[in-house]
């Protein structure tokens, strides 16, 4: 069997909120194979979130390990966490999250430039992606000057730009009307048939979580098989 | 509470227990320094009153810090109330014990003030509730094994500068180059072990390097103290002041430097590889200060910050410039009426002069080497009365007496050598004959008489040829007498003994020309007059008080005076430089200029204030922001740089307008000038002088002051959790 992209062993994590402890994941056992496509359902609270989270290194388990490619990113120190982040893991939110005063090239250019890639191979990869997900002409535009499904394509872009292995999509539809909904999950797709992209996409819509091959659902911290 | 009543008690106990030792075994560590370094014993420490306070100040510093270190670093988690609680009982109890009666019945009253004692227990108790607190608040989140790892930097920090210090003296004997360059070296050293050691660690360490601040500058503070009395009286500062600035300034500069160090290290390395690069930060920080115009607010505050840090540096440069062109202006009189350097002898026969004049004459870089005679006498008109001070000159010099020739204002120098030219004396100048071939005959006055009218004749018959007087402006005014008028010296050393006992000495002069030197002292005491009158008129025979030596390079003066000392074999000879003649007004200048500069200072501090006020505001504006670039792969150094940049902005923005205003300012009033009432200030306009080194280093300050300003805001920023930037939607 080949060896997983992502391996989660015991995942615990503790919040402590004005002296109280809250238990956030209680235990999150996981594999993530490359090229899945894997959604994760649940309430609000449950723990969704967190769990995206702790898989993009943005967060330290309170205890159990994730490894990817079998090592453990946090081993060497913090200062080396944000740069594995930045070549090897995507991020979407479900707010955009695209910084307001850049335009949407020097958006998705930021993390090439963060990985102090010279700013003409940055500008050429920002302009390829975004001709990817359709937003070849918009290149210029703010996200104020965009609407909610073209911001959220451009968030993709971004994520994109610099191929990683793993997009963790935290409900990237959640704002969007149906049809641009569609489009964002027609583009995945894509991305994952074309580029082989492994795909963990947390989502509150069940229809929408139906049309990915694998399917977990979170509760009370656990993460549980959705069997078809 | 009884756990703060023990701590405080014990801290200050300690603190007493280790000051009296100290004092009691302060013999035997001056004797075990003066083996150390070789000095002769000796070392000549006279143990002050000042000093012992010094000593006391010192080692309270130490015990409090150290006691506070060890409570914070034992109660990770105590919150502030017990650390404060701590501190408060600390003061009380050091408070009692340094005014409490017992130690007099231990150790008699005389011997405490003797050993200076009681002014060291009494000094302590003032500084160990600030101390104690910080010691406790830096110690709460010390990391043991960096302390040691920073004291280890310390330590080459210390290697480094004696090095330093040594290579310096190998290389100059100029004892003001040599702590310069130590000071020099000490602030790289600094830089470089703050930079060292955030660069190894990949954090900022700021709590260790500021213990190490602490005990490097309390160290220096203490080795000064302990050590010989010269160190001190090198300089014109009253002890006093010395150890007050001891007590501060090294500590606060090595912390900063220190942090400069450890900010830059860390904006390298701290993301995990060496990461010179700015591009991007620099612009993510042009767009959020961009962008804050929106905010009226910000942007108010923004525009005070960059407005203080303008105008603190414009006031710097305007004002230290004009104390320049005063300083400046001063040293050009009195260097212009007076010997840059002034050979004496001890006791009163000093009558080698002329020898001692030719061994000098070849010397290199010296200008003129002539005898003079300084005696003290009253000066009077049937007006006016004064007492100056009479110098002898030998007249016939010319370059020995080009200053002074230049300073004649009304009248000649030349008249002090032949007198009988002063107008006045002899109606031949006043009326002077044609200059042909054929009236050489009336060169000697008395035939010049015979050719005059009988009217201006007959007056002038009476008028015996008197010596020639060079007076100053003021006194020419307060005597009401003016060239070819007789002035009445009277000196009260006399040989002459009358019926009544020694009669004063008085003796006519003819007012032979009126000098204005500019310095309001010089015009108003010193008359001059030929060196045979003078040693004449003082009893002096062929004797004279020194040789005054002018060289051609001011800068120069301290190397000639090593070679004059040479050349003369030291004792009895004594030779001595403008500089420490005029000691005391130079350094109270410096003084006053280095006030000044901390007081405008303060204004570039505020302004440093406001930028962290305005970082700080973006920074919680930002936070979402950063948490974005921190999901994009930005590292805590790089989300430090894009504020650190911010500030900097702002910082150098306004330097640089600050330093151009000022530097127009400056040239305006030199153009143009601003006139002052001579009368008042003994000078027609304001003086300016820019020094461009002055420019830079306040420039430098300002600029370091608003680097240090974004730490604080900047490292807030770093520390964002992303994950609470993300969560705030």
């Amino acid at each position: 069997m080949t060896e997983p992209l992502v391996e989660i062993r015991g995942l615990v994590k503790h919040y402590n909120l004005e002296g109280r402890d809250i238990e956030v994941l209680n235990g999150v056992d996981l594999d993530i194979f490359e090229g899945e496509r894997i959604s994760i359902i649940g309430r609000s609270g449950s723990g969704k979130s967190t769990f995206l989270h702790l898989v993009g290194t943005l967060d330290e388990p309170t205890s159990g390990t994730i490894r990817f490619f079998g090592k453990n990113p946090f081993e060497d120190g913090p200062a080396k966490v944000a740069d594995f982040r930045n070549r090897t893991i995507g991020f979407v939110f479900q707010f955009h999250h695209l910084l307001p005063e850049f335009s949407a090239l020097e958006n998705v250019m930021m993390p090439g430039l963060i990985q102090r890639m010279p700013q003409a191979e940055a500008d050429r990869k920002a302009r390829a992606i975004l001709d990817v997900v359709g937003l070849g002409h918009r290149v210029g535009h703010r996200p104020g000057e965009l609407s909610g499904g073209e911001q959220q394509r451009v968030a993709i872009a971004r994520a994109l730009v610099l191929g990683p292995k793993l997009l963790l999509a935290d409900e990237p539809t959640g704002n969007l009307d149906e049809a641009s909904a569609a489009g964002i999950h027609d583009l995945l797709d894509q991305l994952n048939e074309q580029t082989g992209l492994t795909i963990v996409l947390v989502t509150h819509s069940s229809s929408l979580s139906e049309r990915m091959p694998r399917r977990l659902v979170m509760t009370e911290g656990h993460l549980e098989a959705i069997t078809p | 509470m009884g756990r703060h009543v023990v701590i405080g008690l014990v801290a200050a106990l300690l603190a007493l227990v280790g000051q009296i030792l100290f004092a009691l075994a302060l013999d035997p560590i001056q004797q075990g320094i003066a083996l150390v370094f070789g000095l002769t014993w000796p070392p000549g420490v006279e143990l002050s009153g000042t000093r012992a306070q010094a000593i006391g100040v010192c080692l309270a510093t130490l015990v409090a810090v150290a006691v506070g270190v060890g409570l914070g670093l034992r109660e990770r988690k105590s919150p502030w109330s017990d650390v404060v609680a701590t501190a408060v009982w600390l003061a009380l109890f050091a408070t009692i014990i340094s005014y409490s009666t017992f130690l007099t019945a231990v150790f008699p009253p005389e011997a405490l003030v003797e050993r200076g004692l009681v002014r060291a227990v009494l000094a302590a108790d003032r500084y160990l509730l600030f101390l104690f607190a910080v010691g406790a608040l830096l110690g709460k989140t010390a990391r043991a094994r960096t302390f040691l790892q920073s004291a280890g930097g310390f330590g080459a920090l210390v290697v480094l500068v004696g090095l330093g210090a040594t290579a310096a003296r190998f290389l100059t004997y100029d004892p003001a180059v040599v702590a310069g360059l130590a000071v020099a070296f000490a602030m790289v050293a600094a830089l470089l072990v703050g930079f060292g050691v955030a660069w190894a660690l990949r954090r900022l360490a700021f709590v260790e390097l500021m213990f190490v601040a602490v005990f490097a500058g309390y160290a220096l503070y203490l080795g000064v103290a302990l050590g010989p009395s010269a160190w001190t009286k090198a300089s014109s500062l009253p002890e006093e002041q010395i150890f007050l600035a001891l007590a501060i300034f090294p500590t606060v500069t090595a912390g900063a430097l220190l942090t400069v160090g450890a900010s830059v290290g860390f904006l390298l390395n701290g993301g995990g590889r060496f990461d010179p690069g700015f591009r991007y930060e620099i612009d993510v920080a042009r767009r959020y200060l961009e962008a804050r115009r929106r905010d009226a607010f910000v942007g108010l505050v923004t525009f005070f910050a960059v407005a203080g840090v303008c105008l603190g540096v414009m006031a710097l440069i305007v004002v230290l410039s004009i104390m320049s062109g005063f300083e400046n202006d001063l040293k050009t009189k009195i260097l212009g009426a007076h010997a840059h350097i002034v050979v004496g002898k001890h006791g009163d026969d000093f009558s080698e002069y002329g020898d001692v004049e030719g061994q000098l004459r070849d010397t290199r870089g010296l200008d003129s080497a002539a005898a003079f005679l300084l005696g003290d006498a009253m000066v009077s008109t049937d007006v006016g009365l004064s007492g100056t001070l009479v110098k002898g000159i030998e007249a016939s010099s010319e370059e020995g007496t080009r200053a002074l020739r230049a300073t004649v204002t009304k009248g000649e120098f030349s008249y002090l050598e032949h007198p009988e030219e002063i107008p006045g004396a002899c109606p031949r100048i006043a009326f002077p004959p044609p200059k042909s071939p054929t009236s050489t005959t009336a060169k000697k006055p008395g035939e010049a008489l015979e050719l005059l009218d009988p009217a201006i004749r007959e007056p002038c018959k009476d008028r015996r040829i008197l010596p020639g007087i060079l007076i100053g402006r003021e006194l020419s005014k307060t005597l009401r007498a003016y060239v070819g008028d007789t002035v009445k010296l009277v000196s009260p050393a006399s040989e002459e003994i009358g019926p009544m006992g020694p009669t004063p000495k008085l003796k006519r002069f003819r007012v032979a020309g009126i000098f204005y030197s500019g310095m309001y002292e010089y015009d108003a005491k010193f008359t001059y007059i030929d060196m045979v009158q003078a040693q004449r008129f003082f009893g002096m025979r062929n004797r004279v008080t020194g040789v005054e030596v002018k060289v051609r390079d001011i800068d120069d003066t301290s190397r000639i005076v090593e070679e004059i000392k040479r050349r003369l074999g030291g004792h009895p000879y004594t030779v001595k430089d403008w500089r420490s003649m005029n000691k005391e007004l130079f350094s109270a200048l410096l003084l006053e200029k280095i006030a000044m500069f901390i007081a405008l200072g303060m204004i570039v501090m505020v302004a440093s204030f406001l930028i962290v006020a305005v970082l700080v505001m973006i920074v919680l504006q930002r936070k979402k922001e950063i948490a974005i670039l921190k999901s994009l792969g930005a590292s805590d150094a790089s989300i430090m740089k894009i504020f650190v940049i911010q500030g900097l902005i702002l910082g150098v923005g306004g330097a640089l307008l600050g330093g151009t205003i000022g530097v127009i300012v400056c040239l305006l009033v030199a153009k143009f000038g601003v006139d002052l009432d001579p009368r008042v200030f003994y000078i027609e306009r304001l003086p300016v002088v820019m020094a461009w080194g002055e420019i830079a280093a306040i420039a430098v300050c300002a600029v370091i002051m608003s680097y240090l300003a974004t730490i604080y805001p900047a490292v807030t920023a770093a520390r964002h959790h992303p994950v609470e930037g993300l969560r705030d939607d």
